[in-house]
């Protein structure tokens, strides 16, 4: 069996594991989506059944789906290459997401597993009911008044995206309230502390603690420095939380995102369904990237692995 | 007790109207919004996560809202036309307007038909390929498909033709939903499904009641086309069809929501899709009327007590 990367190769992510998986000697196949479909074809039968058949073809080779042990998937509809329509796109997608959702293999992460992260304020609920996570008090509102009432209660107040689009968190003041809004936000108190990120690979745990002066340790000013990662040994109890929350979002691999308090509190931020864990991991250790590669090359030892088994018996 | 249902619904939306009417008619009331419109209707909408998102829904002076009929799902959701409040060119905002009440929907105790998925999501469809694993776990026959990712000319082989056996009246149409790739000519990107020569039968389901209808004459049409036809179908009765569609949208989590199969009265009848925003343009009336009936009376069930 092999083990399927679909990616972009200018994602560091995959050039990071695709490289892994090479010194380690394990079979691969790497179709970079930039490539559909001009390089690679792909069809995707579904039977009367409900069983999907089907292959990945290029010039030299053809990948049937029996084949494939494992799928690691990155960003999938980002890394198109520039549609030649929108049609194109959608229909692409469709494909894709057929193959990804109901494939018997163990698959990092399928697309059905991805959504919660779109709209962030699903997923505190089910953080504080499966994990028993705290997470921050929070208000969605599209009104500068009620934002505004809401940093004269915290006093120091952060906003941040409520979709899944990728945006600076940043502090919000009452000056800042009382201009019109142009669409709702996400506010939160600001929580003083150390921030964390603990990647969850099947059931491995890996977690980096952050030490940054910048609001948004992503996207520091000019006068500020660097973030610093470093890597940390999170207590237990936290681990089988965040195994047990990535499990139940049927996600094989997670990123989460917490700050610690100087009085020890756990705040969960998200979970993220496709995290860039390289941003995190050391380059020379490459321990997220090693575990994702682990995962893939022995995908029993997961628990998704172990129910796609038992799906195919 | 006082109600008051937000429908989302376009202007032309003949289900989204009998509703209305209905409800009206009930004492309960209405607000009927375009989703192009929505922003402004949230504009002094302020949520706090611990609390219910629609208990703060309300326009100055009237009641809360109670309940909420979403007919527009998918795409339509996403793509708020942002007219009046939102910056046309702010993208993200649209984005930020979409996720609110995508979480809205999908936390909210009151009722909502449809209600997003736990991770915020409603397709407008669940086609047969996407249904294939609840296909293989209730044992259902599934309309068979073909989806391909292909350059329209590629310098090497093409992806081999579909291998099923096909029937005289059967084989393969191009989806309407991927419409513009060719039809069924290879060296394209889009989905094949199985094409019949059926009766279309149509399963409504509204909370655990399943009220079904079916095409008068059979057509050997691809499933999309079938909605073409100005025949009108006729009521029926078939308990282990209905049974079926209460399985397939139990699974999906969904209240209301037409199961269409292809029965063509020799095989097992195929599972060939699931709209979570059904039309009835083609309805027996007395079906449409149950439907929209027990729609109501799930979206206010005290206006019956």
């Amino acid at each position: 069996l092999t083990i399927l990367i679909l990616g972009s190769a200018c994602d560091d992510v995959v050039s990071r594991l695709t490289s892994r998986l090479e010194i380690d000697a394990v079979p691969f196949v790497h179709v970079n989506t930039a490539d559909l479909p001009d390089v690679w074809s792909v069809v995707v039968e579904v039977s009367s059944q409900g069983d999907v058949s089907g292959q990945f073809i290029n010039r030299s080779e053809s990948i049937c789906f029996e084949d494939i042990g494992a799928i690691f998937v990155r960003d999938l509809l980002d890394s198109f290459a520039q549609p030649s329509s929108l049609a194109a796109t959608s229909a692409s997608w469709e494909v894709l997401v057929t193959l990804l959702n109901s494939i018997d293999c163990l698959v990092i992460n399928r697309p059905r597993s991805q959504g919660s992260n779109g709209a962030k304020p699903l997923q505190y609920p089910f953080i504080r009911r499966i994990s028993g996570l705290q997470v921050p008090s929070t208000r969605v509102s599209a009104d500068g008044r009620m934002v505004a009432s809401f940093v004269q209660t915290y006093g120091e107040v952060i906003a941040k995206s409520v979709s899944g689009l990728r945006r600076k968190v940043h502090l919000v003041d009452l000056q800042h309230a009382s201009r019109p809004l142009t669409g709702p936000i996400q506010v939160q108190p600001r929580i003083d502390g150390i921030d964390v990120r603990v990647h969850v690979i099947g059931t491995s745990v890996l977690a980096h603690r952050v030490t940054s002066v910048s609001v948004d340790y992503r996207f520091p000013a000019a006068d500020e420095p660097s973030p610093v990662f470093e890597r940390i040994e999170p207590p237990r109890w936290l681990s089988d939380a965040c195994v047990r929350l990535t499990v139940d979002l049927e996600l094989v691999l997670a990123g989460i995102d917490f700050r610690v308090t100087s009085t020890g509190e756990w705040f969960c931020f998200e979970v993220n369904p496709s995290p860039f864990y390289t941003y995190f991991e050391d380059s020379k250790d490459m321990e997220v990237t090693q575990a994702v590669a682990k995962a893939l090359s022995d995908p029993w030892s997961t628990e998704a692995g172990r129910r796609g088994k038992r799906a195919i018996q | 007790v006082t109600y008051r249902t937000l429908i989302i619904a376009n202007r032309r939306d003949e289900f989204a109207a009998d509703c209305a009417a209905a409800l009206q008619a009930r004492s309960v009331q209405v607000s009927v919004v375009e989703p192009g419109f929505l922003s402004t209707y949230l504009a002094s909408w302020c949520w706090d996560t611990e609390q219910d998102p629609l208990g703060a829904l309300r326009m100055d002076g009237e009641t809360p809202v109670s309940s909420v009929l979403l007919r527009v799902a998918g795409d339509a959701l996403a793509a708020i036309p942002p007219r009046g409040y939102l910056d046309p060119e702010d993208a993200y905002g649209a984005a930020e307007w979409d996720a609110s009440i995508r979480s809205m929907l999908a936390l909210t105790k009151q009722p909502v038909l449809n209600r997003p998925s736990w991770c915020g999501e409603l397709p407008g469809e669940f086609s047969s390929a996407s249904l294939a694993p609840i296909a293989k776990a209730l044992g259902l026959r599934l309309q068979r498909s073909v989806g391909m990712i292909q350059a329209p000319a590629p310098s090497y082989g093409d992806v081999p033709e579909p291998d099923f056996p096909s029937k005289p009246a059967g084989g393969f149409v191009g989806s309407r939903s991927t419409a513009g790739l060719g039809g069924v000519s290879h060296g394209a990107t889009g989905r094949l499904v199985e094409r019949f020569h059926a009766h279309a039968v149509l399963a409504h389901v509204v909370g655990s009641r399943v009220f079904m209808e079916r095409s008068r004459s059979r057509w050997t049409l691809s499933t999309p086309l079938w909605q073409r036809t100005r025949e009108r179908h006729i009521a029926f009765e078939n308990p282990s069809l209905a049974k079926d569609a209460l399985e397939v949208t139990s699974v999906l989590r969904l209240q209301l929501a037409s199961v269409l199969f292809a029965d063509d009265g020799e095989s097992q009848p195929a599972l060939c899709r699931v709209r979570t925003v059904p039309g009835f343009a083609r309805s027996d009336p007395v079906v449409k009327q149950a439907v929209v009936d027990h729609s109501i009376e799930l979206l206010c069930p005290g206006v019956w007590s």
